[in-house]
């Protein structure tokens, strides 16, 4: 299990157009960022131009045609931490239901072979583990600052 | 070489110390009970020191506990910054995709309504 952001939403289109707004440059730009360079091939390198001016710079890890985006991403000489963001399509009664996965990176845990050693597997994760986390964490600040 | 290391760098880390119930157990006792050294958390948490101790050393690493001298042993505290940057971090990007989803929603139901309306003239 691992922290993570989901997110899901329902469109009122069949999944083969919702691919095309989650996969086409002129669509991206509609949604994702102001300015977005995203091709959807394993590997590629692109960046992602928010409407603040933020940038991040994005490597696209995973592609299930119709199905499956994945990419790794993070702020161009900014705070720092890299994410993952997975994007998946679906159908569903109304349309097409996409669901978005984003958590961080663990990096800096490769510095240390203590840290090597604790390493838990991210790819574990569930929903509700997380939202567990997220109150423990809330609840561990609550303690802290008391 | 090692280099400064920003802030929020830190926020993968701390989630991955996080991730461990056991570990939460640990730094939820250090919390609650305040300073206290592995030996006394032995007796409170159902694990070895020893494993108290490799927990400890991993929430050491990622920002979560510091430590002190007292005696013999060393006596670990909570220190709350990297929570603070971690529950940021998934406010902030919880609520980026809000926004962004938000658009895609408009986005396709835009592209819906012209074919709705040929589909039904």
């Amino acid at each position: 299990m691992a922290p993570e952001i989901t997110r899901q939403v329902t469109l009122d289109i069949d999944p083969e157009a919702a691919w095309d707004l989650l996969t086409r440059p002129e669509d991206l730009e509609g949604w994702l960022g102001d300015e977005v360079v995203l091709d959807p091939t394993p590997g590629a390198a692109g960046s992602v131009r928010d409407h603040d001016g933020t940038e991040r710079r994005l490597v696209v890890e995973e592609v299930d045609h119709g199905q499956r985006l994945s990419w790794r991403w993070w702020i161009e000489g900014g705070d720092g931490v890299a994410s993952r963001v997975e994007i998946t399509v679906a159908p569903s009664d109304a349309g097409a239901l996409v669901t978005v996965i984003e958590r961080p990176l663990p990096r800096s845990l490769d510095r240390t072979a203590v840290a090597r050693a604790q390493v838990v597997p991210l790819a574990a994760a569930d929903a509700w583990s997380n939202r567990l986390l997220h109150l423990e964490a809330m609840l561990l600040l609550v303690a802290a600052r008391g | 070489m090692t280099r400064p290391v920003p802030a929020d760098d830190a926020v993968g880390e701390v989630f991955a110390a996080l991730a461990d119930p056991t570990r939460r157990a640990v730094l939820r006792s250090v919390a609650d009970d305040g300073p206290c050294t592995a030996t006394e958390l032995a007796t409170r948490i159902p694990v070895t020191r020893q494993a108290i101790a490799k927990h400890l050393a991993v929430l050491q690493s990622a920002g979560l506990v510091a430590t002190a001298r007292a005696g013999r042993e060393q006596q670990f505290s909570v220190t709350p910054g990297p929570l603070l940057d971690a529950g940021a971090w998934l406010t902030r990007t919880g609520t980026a995709w809000d926004d962004r989803l938000d658009r895609l929603q408009r986005l396709a139901h835009d592209r819906s309504r012209p074919r709705a309306a040929s589909d039904g003239g």
